[in-house]
């Protein structure tokens, strides 16, 4: 029965997690006993069922969280509930729990609501695929991994869910694995992700060695890395390190960044950087979508590429606090400088995509990045509050993609489509107010959180400020390219498009309620509120007051940063609007035709994708051919001879004693009495040798 | 210079693909299979009759799909909306509150210690 109480609530928030882990194995064991369409119905009301719950706990801990007064505490209060440990050696302490806050109740209600209309449509778009109750296996598997991510206590107990992500994620790029592009992209996606992990994983070492060294042990014996917990938070801990100077001691390897701080926050931040697909381990996301359609909108979009957001947020203050002596946290720097480069870098590649799946996924590219420059500049609320938004909208816009190629028989190139809002006028419309959302048409929900973040920029660093105002014009400009090229003008394929059932389309109208309103967060309570903040003063909203960083921050509009905003947006639409919609501007004609060199190669520069796979193919090859001889050496001359050289010495040892061993009793008596004779010998001489 | 890639490519077929990996070939005379298997485009024509050669068909339903449809995804949406009028009239902190080291024990520490594995 489901606890209403608060207290018990949040106490049984685990079952939260444990719901689509028991719901995957269930159907991977019933799937043996449950053939055809049995089987398939049971899978998908096993998982859906299991995220209805999800979604459903998390409304009751939403409720629980701003409507009571849980033992006296305040509201924005994070609850730790008691851990299990499963390591313990001297003080070093291992635990895994469940951490229920404002942060993670956000995230559970972005996961759980977002993953179970993905699981509604999935049943409409996958339900002639043979692998349909393996789908919604790895869909449960999948949701699991990632609830616990959310709901993870301390940096070791998250680097493992956000393991378990990846190896779902693995799953699904390759769940069509015989075809070669998608073996090789889930190939691809794992070993980028490796590399970010790889590093994630020395980050989390270096930092447990500066701060639970015998030395420096700043734990006491609590768990390692715990997000809260008072004094002993990885808050407060780094706070105790750095005023010992543990954190910033000198040594060759820490000696480019002046502190040991800003190398632990830097090998870290690689794990998001790589999960989230930033630069220069953005490479495998676009080759992501060769999964199905649900996955991409699921993980590829809303879920687990925000991750990487996630983490930095719930591990600010690595990030964010400042060592003695500087102005700025090196970390907070590097995550700046990467999100802001790849928003932009994303938003043109987007610009040139003919695939509608590739170009949604280069825009997703780029929305991270606002929301990593966003937290660098010093908006947490802002960042996150992109990354709820963001969820919505471009998971409806990826499940509008899916409506489409399925309307258009797995035609994914809009050069063949054209003219389908007369075929699909709900999707179109989806499609639309998605589209509005992301390039931030004034009061739609990317509206405000891209505000807030180009705002925050603005005042942290001009040029930052200014790349990334550019990158809401290109923004405009290829999202509404996407929609031209797909729904409006003639229709230019050879196959005859038709609506998807509504068991695919309605999802879609319910994801579109939130990505209309679920920026009004963002506006004050009252109409006084409203006013007052447009004029910029700094007036209390309800997202920045439920989401935040220590303390609410509350800043007034920035009238001048939202015109600059919407119109280098309306530039966009306008350039789109003429190219694709009315052709008045003929410019891929030009762009075709064109004798300017310069012209061809940023053209190319941007559909060859900055030519990264070229350049990472390259030098792979180079590294390969120089160490090859090397390689080619340790592998036959000294791993191969020393395999075969236990083989020899195993085989000349059977050969020496299988003489021994020849079934006869005689023989065996013959060596007993051998025995005795030389034991009895050595007893007679021994006292004589040794007086 | 001419543009990349405008010769037009046809996308392989996945669900012709896992039925040709597979074996499972569409149900006979069942029309929604042979739509949703992707077959020729006559075949398409032939199973939904003009309406699909306008463009306007809509695919039979099944009970599940029904309950999926008209049912499950309004209740979402009614805890999206409750979800989006909760967080809205949240109260606001009349004063700025950090998170230190909890004033009250924390929930649950009545319960029983863990195990524990040294």
């Amino acid at each position: 029965m489901l606890p209403f109480n608060p207290t018990e609530l949040v106490s049984n928030a685990y079952w939260i997690v444990l719901a689509p882990a028991i719901a995957a194995t269930a159907i991977i064991l019933l799937s043996f006993m449950h053939k055809g369409k049995s089987g398939k119905t049971l899978a998908a009301t096993l998982s859906i069922g299991a995220v209805v719950f999800g979604f459903g706990y998390s409304l009751l801990l939403l409720s629980a969280f701003l409507t009571s007064n849980l033992n006296q505490r305040d509201i924005l209060q994070a609850m730790e509930l008691p851990e299990w440990t499963f390591f313990q050696s001297g003080n070093i302490k291992l635990s895994i729990g469940v951490l229920v806050d404002n942060l993670s109740i956000m995230m559970l209600l972005v996961v759980t609501s977002v993953s179970l209309l993905v699981q509604i449509y999935t049943h409409g778009y996958m339900r002639e695929d043979p692998g349909y109750s393996r789908f919604y296996a790895y869909l449960s598997l999948f949701t699991a991994s990632m609830l616990g991510l959310v709901l993870a206590t301390n940096l070791f107990q998250m680097y493992f869910f956000w393991e378990l992500v990846g190896v779902c994620s693995y799953f699904l790029i390759g769940f069509w694995f015989f075809k070669e592009s998608a073996s090789r992209a889930c190939l691809k996606a794992f070993i980028v992700n490796r590399i970010g992990d790889c590093l994630f994983l020395i980050g989390i070492l270096l930092l447990i060695g500066a701060t639970a060294s015998p030395g420096h042990d700043f734990w006491k014996g609590h768990t390692l890395l715990s997000f809260i917990g008072g004094e002993y938070s990885l808050p407060a801990v780094l706070k105790s390190a750095l005023a010992v100077n543990s954190l910033t001691y000198g040594n060759p390897l820490t000696a480019f960044a002046g502190n040991n701080l800003a190398l632990i926050a830097c090998c870290i931040f690689v794990g998001p950087m790589a999960k989230s697909a930033q630069f220069p381990l953005h490479v495998w996301l676009p080759d992501a979508m060769e999964g199905p359609t649900p996955i991409s909108a699921l993980i590829h979009a809303a879920t687990m590429v925000a991750a990487g957001v996630y983490l930095v947020a719930r591990a600010y203050p690595l990030w964010q606090i400042v060592p003695a002596g500087q102005t700025e946290n090196f970390g907070f720097q590097f995550i700046g400088l990467i999100g802001t480069f790849t928003a932009f870098m994303a938003a043109t590649i987007a610009m040139s995509q003919f695939d509608i799946k590739r170009g949604l996924a280069w825009s997703t590219v780029s929305q991270l990045g606002y929301m990593f420059a966003g937290l660098a500049a010093g908006t947490f609320t802002g960042g996150m509050f992109h990354l709820f938004n963001h969820a919505f909208f471009k998971a409806m816009l990826f499940l509008c993609s899916g409506a489409v190629i399925h309307g258009m028989h797995g035609e994914q190139d809009m050069r063949q489509m054209g003219g389908l809002r007369k075929h699909m006028r709900g999707t179109a419309l989806c499609f639309l107010i998605g589209t509005l959302s992301i390039s931030g048409f004034p009061l739609m929900s990317g509206f405000f959180s891209k505000d807030d973040i180009i705002s925050t920029a603005w005042h942290h660093n001009q040029i930052m400020g200014g790349v990334l105002l550019l990158t809401a014009g290109l923004t405009a400009f290829y999202m509404f390219r996407l929609y031209f090229m797909t729904f409006e003008g003639e229709y230019r394929g050879s196959v005859h498009p038709h609506n998807s059932p509504p068991a695919m389309v309605y999802p879609l109208i319910a994801l579109a309620v939130p990505s209309v309103c679920s920026g009004w967060l963002a506006l004050p309570q009252s109409v006084q509120g409203i006013i007052d903040w447009f004029a910029g003063k700094e007036v209390a909203t309800p997202f920045a007051s439920f989401v935040h960083f220590e303390v609410p921050h509350f800043e007034g509009a920035d009238i001048s940063l939202m015109l600059a905003g919407t119109a280098c947006a309306a530039v966009g639409f306008t350039f789109a609007y003429m190219i694709y919609g009315t052709r008045q501007l003929d410019l891929n004609t030009q762009i075709a035709t064109s004798a300017n060199p310069i012209v061809s190669f940023l053209y190319n520069f941007s559909f060859n994708k900055w030519w990264f796979d070229e350049i990472y193919q390259g030098l792979v090859d180079r590294l390969l051919a120089v160490y090859r001889g090397v390689w080619n050496f340790v592998d036959m001359k000294i791993v191969d001879n020393l395999v075969n050289f236990c083989a020899l010495i195993t085989t000349s040892a059977g050969e020496l004693l299988r003489y021994t061993e020849n079934g006869r009793g005689q023989s065996y008596a013959l060596v007993i009495f051998g025995c005795v004779a030389v034991l009895t010998l050595v007893a007679y001489f021994w006292p004589a040798l040794h007086p | 210079m001419s543009t990349p890639d405008e010769t037009h490519h046809e996308p392989p077929n996945i669900h012709d693909e896992v039925a040709a990996k597979t074996g499972e070939t569409p149900t006979a005379g069942d029309a929604h299979a042979v739509d949703d298997t992707h077959g020729t485009h006559d075949a398409h024509d032939a199973a939904h009759g003009p309406q699909a050669a306008a463009g306007t068909f809509i695919e039979e339903n099944s009970p599940q799909d029904n309950f999926l449809a008209f049912i499950l995804v309004p209740l979402t949406l009614l805890g999206l909306l409750v979800m989006l009028l909760t967080i809205y009239q949240a109260p606001i902190p009349q004063e700025p509150t950090v998170q230190t080291t909890p004033v009250a024990p924390p929930v649950g520490e009545h319960m029983p210690p863990p195990p524990t594995i040294k």
